[in-house]
């Protein structure tokens, strides 16, 4: 299924080593795609890793420090003097922390590295996200209906109502959903810029704004492209990732079960045309909003996305492979028409949170871990078995995607596979995940932003008083004096029957 | 002897007899026969057993039986102000032996980048405060203690 590529020889890499600026989950998986094209892998680490999988296992382990373990991972200059120091040539920085720092990009360059991401250029200007708007619609590409304050501060109010309701007012300085305001009614529009000024005055030093057209209960569908330093760009198809709480993705999966053949093929070449209008390079995302029968730019991420292998399962392309080729000066192995979408994936975050709490981190100790293993499951995980379970990083510790014939084969695999998952020690998510996919409304894809907050029964963890009966009984004989009390006791049978122990 | 066991507030009170090859539990007013096959998936930590059973998940706690009814006996419990969830101190207010009036911030917890106020949930005077500015906690951490309220004399 893989597109035929040009291999590189590991003595032809211009780079022998790659450096991983990242942690969990994903400097493994980035690890093991590393080794498997012959290279070697360095990992830097805060103390608080040094029992993880990625570090355990890298070529070379640096490790660094912070007045936080996220400052250590965010300290790009340590970080770049840690490659000088081992001779990596090529640094890879997985997403979050320095993946879409433009000035990090750039020192790794200055430093006579390779980033492996896209232009300090591309990176800043997708990051401004009023720019970025700005240049979508440039160059004749669907962006909701807007009013940008800076534009003309003068007219903003009568520019925003001319957009049309409801609409949400967002800060420019914004971002993860802080300041945003929805606005149904034009008599509220005045008092709610206002509070949306402040608001931006407050979380961001900055209380410019502009407002938006807002889509009732949108779906969050957003199209992987690819790009090489010679100027060809490629899409990989979409992902859905409407299932979210808190902003942030719980569930994605490709294909959309929203779109139409036709709809498809327009939203990945819209979100291709996008990517080569920006001159595009390595592996990026670009996220729309669609609802109504529209869809709209919301933003590009210019980096590795986490649900990234839901694309790879489907395309039997590996993506940080490709990143590492394009990194290397290479140009893409394959055309548009080489790469095909085989089947459905499912990809499900298991995040240490309490649903039933609000979706509040827990911690704890992973004192068992089991599952992941079936036919068609992949298993991304970070963490290994006692390692503790802190607040110091973002909650996710795994990713469990599931590859099947169709939507319905993937469903049922991921419910097996979810209900089979055991993680013991810290509370997670991982009951609340199979409720969802079981739930009717994600059976029949009919699902949006909105999606978990209009749903609280599914976040309720509620389990039959019998089920917990039995847990209880079941616990108890783990317990020393309950089990030896039962022994020492007589009881009927065991007279009768002559029972010895 | 009953030990008793607990699932968040819900408390089994629980005993198990020797049934041939299996167990039978006894939990509050009915029994459930638990054999070598049960199919769960248990982890203990001291007196917190991790169990998995069918796909759902739960944590419950042993409570030693001396140590149960002798806790019981006073209102330990509600004088101890818990961390409501895991998290950071950003600032404390409250010192011991401060007066506090009921409501007053004792201190400023952030978790999920939100800053939350620890309130007191009664009128008294602070005993003991467990926690540092910058210090991070557990879920259910002790973080202040109030002082036992004093018997009201009868008027």
């Amino acid at each position: 299924m893989t597109a035929p590529l040009r291999e590189i020889t590991a003595a032809s890499w211009p780079f022998d080593t790659v450096l991983i600026a990242n942690r969990g989950e994903i400097a493994l998986r980035i690890l093991k795609t590393v080794e498997a094209l012959g290279l070697k892998a360095a990992v830097v680490y805060h103390a608080i890793d040094a029992d993880t999988p990625a570090v355990r296992a890298a070529h070379r382990r640096i490790e660094i420090t912070g007045a936080t373990p996220v400052a250590a991972y965010l300290d790009g200059a340590q970080i770049i003097a840690a490659a000088q120091q081992i001779g990596a040539g090529a640094i890879h920085p997985g997403y979050g922390f320095l993946s879409e720092n433009a000035g990090f990009a750039r020192a790794v360059a200055a430093a006579g590295l390779r980033f492996v991401g896209p232009s300090a250029e591309a990176i800043e200007l997708m990051g401004d996200k009023v720019r970025a708007r700005a240049f979508v619609q440039q160059h004749g590409f669907p962006v909701a209906p807007s009013a940008i304050e800076d534009d003309d501060p003068a007219s903003f109010l009568e520019r925003a109502r001319a957009v049309g309701f409801p609409l949400l007012i967002k800060p420019s300085a914004g971002g993860g959903g802080k300041g945003m305001r929805i606005v149904r009614a034009a008599s509220a529009l005045a008092e709610e810029i206002v509070r949306a000024r402040s608001e931006g005055q407050r979380y961001f030093g900055d209380g410019r704004l502009y407002v938006e057209r807002y889509v009732e209960n949108p779906r969050h569908i957003e199209v992987q492209v690819l790009g090489d330093a010679h100027g060809n760009v490629v899409h990989l198809f979409e992902r859905e990732c409407s299932v979210q709480r808190r902003f942030q993705k719980i569930i994605e999966e490709t294909p959309s079960p929203a779109l139409s053949a036709e709809e498809r093929a327009r939203i990945c070449e819209t979100a291709a045309g996008i990517a080569r209008a920006a001159g595009y390079r390595n592996a990026g995302t670009v996220e729309f909003i669609h609802g109504a029968g529209a869809f709209y730019f919301l933003e590009m991420n210019t980096r590795l996305q986490v649900e990234h292998p839901v694309t790879e399962m489907v395309t039997g392309i590996d993506l940080v492979r490709e990143q590492l080729r394009v990194a290397a000066g290479e140009p893409l192995g394959f055309a548009q028409a080489d790469i095909v979408s085989q089947g459905h994936a499912i990809e499900c975050r298991i995040y240490a949170e309490s649903p039933a709490r609000g979706f509040t981190p827990t911690t704890g100790r992973a004192l068992m871990i089991r599952g992941g293993e079936a036919a068609g499951t992949r298993l991304d995980i970070g963490i290994t078995q006692g390692q503790a379970i802190t607040t110091a990083f973002d909650p996710m510790l795994a990713k469990l995607i599931v590859h099947g014939k169709d939507r319905e084969e993937a469903r049922a695999r991921a419910l097996a596979a979810l209900r089979e998952f055991v993680l013991l020690g810290c509370e997670t998510n991982i009951a609340f995940l199979r409720r969802l996919i079981a739930h009717p409304a994600f059976r029949d894809g009919d699902v949006h932003t909105g999606f978990v907050d209009a749903h609280p029964e599914i976040a309720a963890d509620a389990i039959p008083d019998s089920t917990l009966q039995r847990m209880v009984a079941i616990a108890a004989l783990a317990v020393r004096p309950v089990r030896e009390a039962a022994d020492t006791i007589p009881h009927p049978h065991q007279q009768m029957g002559g029972w010895r122990n | 002897m009953r030990a008793i066991f607990s699932i968040d507030d819900t408390e089994y009170s629980v005993f198990a007899t020797r049934e041939g090859e299996a167990y039978r539990v006894h939990i509050d007013d009915r029994s459930i026969l638990i054999g070598n096959d049960h199919g769960a998936v248990v982890a203990t930590d001291g007196d917190t057993i991790h169990i998995w059973l069918d796909g759902e998940t739960r944590t419950i706690r042993y409570h030693d039986p001396i140590a149960y009814y002798v806790s019981h006996g006073d209102s330990a419990a509600e004088d101890t102000i818990l961390a409501p969830m895991p998290g950071t101190v950003i600032a404390i207010n409250a010192k011991p032996g401060d007066a506090i009036a009921r409501g007053d911030t004792l201190l400023v917890i952030e978790s999920m980048k939100l800053e939350t106020a620890v309130k007191a949930p009664r009128d008294g005077v602070v005993e003991a405060v467990h926690v540092a500015v910058g210090q991070s906690f557990d879920r259910s951490a002790p973080l202040v203690v109030l002082a036992k309220e004093p018997l009201k004399a009868e008027a």
